[in-house]
């Protein structure tokens, strides 16, 4: 095949990568979390979200679509702040380690009760956006990809100018810096780190439903999209997000490389771990042990 | 319902009918017994991945439920528990060992992915047979103590290709396989060379480097877009075909596919919106089709009962049909003895106007039974299906029964 | 083996072989006694406890999250499979093949764990969560593609010829039982040795290992492979048990599913694995009975998980910490009755320490910078052996930043520093501690998984005996060697701390701020120890103090830094007179 397909083929998932990725670097400098439920969140509200459909039955299509999508949205927003409020309220003071472990156990039930309440039978979650954006002789960049990067780059943008250029920033800030500090200073800390667990959950639903049922098998595999997404956050240390959108499309690039040569489609699978750890030795060579602990 | 239990006869046809006919009206009955049965319950066992396959237990359950309102076996009412194996060896291992414990006479509507491959000695070592509702690995139909209701993935992909190239006329059919392991790979395999050698014709590009669960299927999409394909087989369960023509549509790559029975569900037509058209054989005669009236007493059964009406269902509702046509038929107490030589000792099938095919258990080493599919289709742009016809009988395409790897 | 019995297993050493002992002929009582189906279950209830067990040694004992128990089970018992099936090997070694496979399974899961745990040394714990997640997601569908050698239609043989009917099964749950118990003792063993010690030190603090002499590489790395190779053991024991298995026996989120139920029971604790291994399979039997989906027993472990999470503790602890308590009152109750006060000692004030004039730590032109800030600038200074000196300067002065530098936590520094006539350039952390350079901080960094006196022994390396480690913690009047060092305040923690250190003899030993936390009674008292400590345990102490009347009372040298600059240094009298310092101090008050 093709190298220029198959990295066109790789785009389209790296720059879902790369929005996952963006996600979870701004939990991660925000909240200190590294959000392992982060996409199960998403997966959970779109899928629920289709639950409605009987109720609509006589809008018209658009009012539906409109109507499951904010659903959608809503729901990953509140699943994503009942955790985020878990967090804030009893695992303040916690290691970056514990609070994240709690995203483990929480993708655990989430996984669990996705199997359950949707089980492997198909769902009527049809994507928002379907079909190539444009074509290049065989070459097709899907609109899904494209959507996914806009996404990536808008939510880094909207986040460095709220970070940076605005009082709610600054507020921002203080309460991932010195949390304690901020709690003295009258900032209402959990209303802060709820609501940054909300919007992200947020996007994450909008994110699932503009993917809809053409991503993976089931909700299930489509909780899995956290891996490669992590890889790309990695990338960008869980700090900075325009490497982490380029982290993403790295991973991207790379296993759709692959595809290039059947033969080694059992070494796709590790292409993120891969990247993950030439990137941290890498990245970490000079360290010596942790500061923090 | 007694009178009418001598369904294995000369007049088979008939008498089928007639047990079908009873086995859902508790209220009318047959004609004997009409009270509901009370005695010493008759234990019978499924193993279920329940995720995958809820239904079909469900089907069975709701047979059996009728069977007893009706009387039951001769006053003795039919007990059924299912045991979820959640399509993993260890947990499938432990619930086989579990439905021996509690008693099971037979195993009937299971429904899994690998119960066959995991369980089908430990059935021998215990002289047990398992009428599978819905079977899918190999072992499934090259054993001797389980006989399934339904057709089987080999069969479907047979029968799916041999319907695409002939009957349809398409060319350059290429095939994504998902094959478990080496076993099933060497099933398909046999399925695929079979069609080669009666139609005289291969496939462009075959893959079959799908794995269940799989995140993404744009490597895939993107080699069969480089492959010019006139059709696409594959082989997957309805949820990942879904994801897999979705990342089609995105692509730009609009060729029919050719997908199997595990397809047919009102929710996959729903989940659905692609450029071409998507056929399949079905196992069972089409429920979806509004003019059929095969699947009269199994909408009944299913809706009285609340049980969603997919294929699985249907397979479920006759490998119940199935047990209690061999139950009546068994002399003195029923045992797993004597259930067992009941079965191995049956020599007239049994007929159902959902199936092509008789169905029979026998004292064979392997069995398939039920080989025989009803096209249906979703034409492109369309979210319901149509049903085509007319039926694909495997003696009359050219298929041979898949044999033990 | 709650902590009562603990204190008695050191010495009664028999008490863990009786127990082993007597679980075996339990099981064999069991195995042959209960209905086969019963045993059946049973068996993977000791399946689920050794993969646990593995677990435990990573996530409890070293603190990491690892997400990918089952991979190693799945490689192991892909190796064990080919062995069996792709190589003449079972022909040779007749009955015993399982055993000999088990084992070499185990080794080159060890040697995968290894390779896994290569970077997770560079990582902290959630990004070790990141690649086991990563590596159970990518051999999940590695295996699922290249499939098992079982292939589904061949049964592994059972271990010496069992049979794979109700007979077999319960000759095979005697084998799992006396497997399940050696991987106990061998782990109990471990934990209990100087490794363990380690594993339990690297989960509270890395650099607190570090400056204990102990490689936190080799920690982690060793943690990570003997989880690995209990994992792999864990895949050989389930086909034994089932003889053929396939991917979807070690799914990723059964992974998760026991690393949850791992936080949960605080699976490092034997008994506590097997209580979560009769969680894992009983909660699902359970449900099996009420016709309930399978998959809520994993919505109940993530529930808990959470709970135990936010509630920051795991049942083996809790009962474990209820146990010492109730001991401590009875003993308590006990003293008092029999008025059994330890009489005060009260002699007179021990002189601050002289020197022997020898140079014992040389430091020349010290510079360190982060970025473009400089931390320390052309910091030199002498510290003579035998005596006490002190560093002080306000906040943000250098002063844990120098002790950082020479303890070998910031190697990128410019400058010399030369220890006993050893240069110290280039060695990592450990190899200074072992070279005779120890520190404490001024952070708590002592483990509370561990005892009082475990952990003496962990940073002394075993060269202390029993009579010095209690000579130690007499000295600083610390707590009783058996106490768990999660029940004592954090104040005595700091002195437990510096007991350890001194108990270990360095030449030179760094105190961070040690007695910070401390009363002002508790202060005068640990003065008087001090002032003792350099001829007592033949130590230099350089200590960085804020308290200047602790400062004072110590030191015979004092070192003022600001601003990363050495601002005055010398005898105690000319140095807390100088005006400059006086001035520095002003400011910092003022500012204050």
């Amino acid at each position: 095949m093709n190298i220029i397909i198959a990295l066109a083929v790789g785009f389209s998932s790296g720059a879902l990568y790369a929005l996952i990725g963006v996600g979870l670097t701004l939990m991660s400098v925000l909240t200190r979390v590294i959000n392992f439920s982060l996409v199960a969140v998403g997966v959970f509200g779109a899928y629920l979200s289709i639950r409605t459909s009987p109720l609509i039955a006589g809008a018209s299509l658009d009012v539906q679509t409109v109507i499951t999508v904010v659903v959608a949205v809503l729901v990953a927003a509140l699943i994503s702040g009942i955790l985020g409020w878990i967090e804030a309220t009893w695992l303040s003071e916690a290691t970056t380690t514990a609070r994240s472990a709690v995203t483990v156990a929480s993708l655990l039930m989430l996984i669990s009760l996705s199997f359950i309440l949707f089980g492997s039978q198909p769902q009527p979650l049809r994507p928002l956006l379907i079909g190539p954006a444009f074509l290049i002789g065989d070459v097709a960049v899907t609109k899904v990809g494209v959507a996914m990067l806009v996404a990536a780059l808008v939510v880094g943008i909207l986040t460095w100018i709220v970070v940076n250029r605005t009082p709610l920033g600054i507020r921002l800030r203080a309460v991932s810096d010195r949390q304690t500090a901020a709690e003295l200073l009258g900032v209402n800390v959990k209303g802060l780190q709820v609501g940054v667990w909300m919007v992200v959950g947020g996007v994450m639903g909008l994110c699932a439903s503009i993917i809809g049922n053409t991503a993976a098998a089931d909700a299930t595999s489509m909780i899995t999209l956290v891996i490669p997404g992590t890889a790309a956050a990695l990338v960008g240390a869980f700090k900075n997000i325009p490497l982490t959108i380029v982290g993403g499309l790295v991973v991207g690039a790379l296993q759709g490389a692959l595809t290039a040569f059947p033969s080694t489609t059992q070494l796709r699978d590790w292409i993120p771990i891969l990247v993950i750890v030439l990137f941290l030795l890498w990245n970490q060579r000079k360290e010596v042990w942790d500061v923090a602990r | 319902m007694r009178k009418t239990s001598i369904t294995i006869g000369a007049a088979a046809i008939v008498a089928t009918a007639a047990l079908v006919l009873s086995g859902c009206s508790a209220t009318t009955g047959g004609g004997g017994a009409s009270t509901p049965a009370t005695g010493t319950p008759i234990k019978v066992a499924a193993l279920s991945g329940l995720t995958f396959f809820p239904e079909a237990p469900q089907a069975v359950k709701a047979v059996f439920d009728d069977y007893n309102a009706s009387g039951g076996f001769h006053g003795h009412p039919l007990e059924y528990t299912v045991y979820d194996d959640k399509t993993d060896p260890a947990v499938s291992a432990t619930a086989a060992k579990d439905a021996l414990a509690s008693g099971a006479v037979a195993l009937v509507g299971s429904s899994s992915l690998l119960d066959c491959a995991v369980n089908h000695k430990t059935w021998e070592d215990n002289n047990i047979v398992s009428l599978q509702g819905t079977g899918v690995d190999p072992f499934c139909f090259t054993t001797p103590n389980i006989a399934p209701a339904n057709d089987g993935p080999y069969f479907d992909a047979y029968a799916t290709l041999y319907d695409g190239s002939e009957t349809l006329g398409y060319k350059n059919i290429c095939a994504e396989v998902v094959p478990d392991n080496d076993a099933g790979k060497a099933a398909y395999q046999q399925a695929i060379d079979a069609w080669s050698a009666k139609t005289g014709k291969t496939l462009a590009y075959s893959d079959f480097s799908l794995t269940r669960g799989q995140a993404s299927y744009a490597g895939n999409v993107a080699a069969l877009k480089s492959h010019n394909c006139g059709a696409v087989m594959i082989t997957e369960v309805g949820a990942a075909v879904t994801a897999f023509i979705g990342e089609a549509s995105n692509q730009g790559l609009n060729v029919p596919f050719l997908v199997l029975t595990s397809c047919y569900s009102d929710e996959f037509a729903k989940g659905i919106s692609y450029g071409a058209d998507i056929h399949l054989p079905a196992e069972f005669s089409p429920f979806t089709d509004p003019k059929d009236t095969s699947n009269t007493d199994w909408a009944k059964v299913m809706d009285a009962h609340n049980v969603p009406k997919t294929s699985f269902a249907q397979g479920g509702y006759l490998a119940a049909k199935y047990f209690i046509a061999i139950l009546e038929t068994v002399k003195g107490k029923v045992t797993r003895d004597s259930f067992t030589a009941a079965a191995k000792a049956m020599t007239t099938p049994v007929t159902n106007p959902m199936v092509a095919t008789p169905w029979i258990f026998g004292p064979g080493t392997s069995h398939q039974a039920n080989k025989s599919a009803w096209p249906v289709e979703i034409k492109k742009n369309t979210s319901e299906w149509t049903s085509l016809g007319p039926w694909l009988k495997g003696d009359e395409i050219g298929w041979v029964d898949t044999k033990q790897p | 083996m709650s902590l009562a019995s603990r204190s008695r297993a050191t010495r009664r050493p028999w008490l863990p072989l009786a127990i082993a002992l007597g679980a075996v002929v339990l099981g064999a009582i069991f195995g042959f006694g209960m209905p086969a189906y019963v045993v059946f279950v049973s068996t993977s209830v000791l399946v689920a406890m050794v993969s646990l067990m593995g677990l435990g040694i990573v996530t409890g004992t070293a603190g990491m999250i690892a997400l990918c128990q089952l991979s190693f089970g799945s490689i192991g018992a892909w190796i064990l499979e080919f062995l069996y099936l792709k190589t003449p090997l079972p022909n040779v070694f007749g009955p015993l093949s399982f055993l000999l496979f088990m084992v070499i399974a185990g080794v080159i899961t060890a040697a995968l764990g290894l390779v896994i745990g290569l970077p997770a040394l560079r990582l902290r714990g959630v990004n070790l969560a990141v690649i086991t997640l990563g590596v159970a997601a990518a051999v999940d569908t590695t295996v699922q593609q290249i499939g098992f050698p079982d292939q589904s239609f061949a049964h592994i043989p059972r271990p010496f010829g069992l049979s794979s009917d109700p007979t077999g099964d319960r000759g095979y749950f005697l084998f799992a039982v006396i497997i399940t118990v050696t991987i106990a003792l061998g782990i109990y063993a471990l934990q209990k040795s100087r490794i363990g010690a380690a594993w339990k030190s690297v989960a509270f603090s890395e650099r607190g290992t570090a400056s204990a002499g102990t490689s936190v590489r080799t920690a982690k790395l060793s943690a990570f492979a003997l989880s690995a190779f209990v994992g792999g053991i864990a895949g050989c024991l389930i086909v034994g048990q089932i003889t053929q298995v396939n991917y979807l026996t070690f799914t990723p989120i059964n992974s998760l599913g026991l690393y949850v139920l791992s936080i949960v029971v605080g699976s490092q604790l034997i008994d506590m694995a097997l209580f979560g291994g009769i969680l894992f399979v009983v909660i699902p039997e359970i449900l099996k009975q009420f016709r309930v989906p399978l998959e809520w027993s994993s919505v109940a472990f993530g529930i808990l998980g959470i709970q135990a999470l936010t509630s920051n503790s795991n049942l083996g602890t809790s009962v474990r910490a209820a146990l010492f308590r109730r001991r401590r009152l009875m003993e308590a109750s006990r003293a008092d009755a029999a008025g059994d006060h330890a009489a005060v000692e009260s002699v007179a004030e021990a002189p601050i320490p002289a020197g022997t004039g020898r140079p014992l730590l040389v430091v020349e032109h010290l510079t360190v910078e982060f970025g473009a800030v400089k931390a320390l600038t052309d910091v030199s200074l002498v510290v003579e052996e035998g005596t006490i000196l002190g560093l002080i300067g306000p906040n943000g002065a250098g002063k844990s930043t120098f002790v950082d530098a020479i303890g070998g936590f910031l190697p990128q520094h410019t400058g010399t520093a030369v220890l006993d006539g050893e240069p110290l350039a280039g060695l990592p952390p450990h190899r200074r501690a072992r070279a005779g350079l120890r520190r404490t901080f001024q952070q708590d960094r002592v483990p509370p998984s561990m005892s009082v006196g475990a952990y003496l022994r962990f940073v002394t390396g075993g060269r202390a005996d029993p009579a010095a480690i209690s000579d130690a913690l007499t000295f600083f009047g610390c707590p009783d060697a058996y106490t768990p060092l999660s029940v004592v305040d954090v104040g005595t923690r700091r002195l437990v701390e510096v007991a350890a250190n001194l108990a270990s003899r360095p030449k030179l030993l760094l105190l961070d701020e040690p007695a910070a936390g401390l009363s002002h009674d508790e202060h005068l008292a640990f003065a008087d120890r001090l002032r003792r400590a350099p001829e007592h345990f033949g130590t230099t102490i350089l200590i960085i103090e804020h308290d200047l009347d602790l400062v004072r009372s110590v030191c015979s040298q004092i070192t003022v830094l600001n601003f990363g600059e050495i601002l005055a240094s010398g005898d105690r009298a000319s140095v807390l007179n100088d005006p400059k310092v006086v001035s520095a101090y002003m400011g910092e008050t003022e500012m204050l």
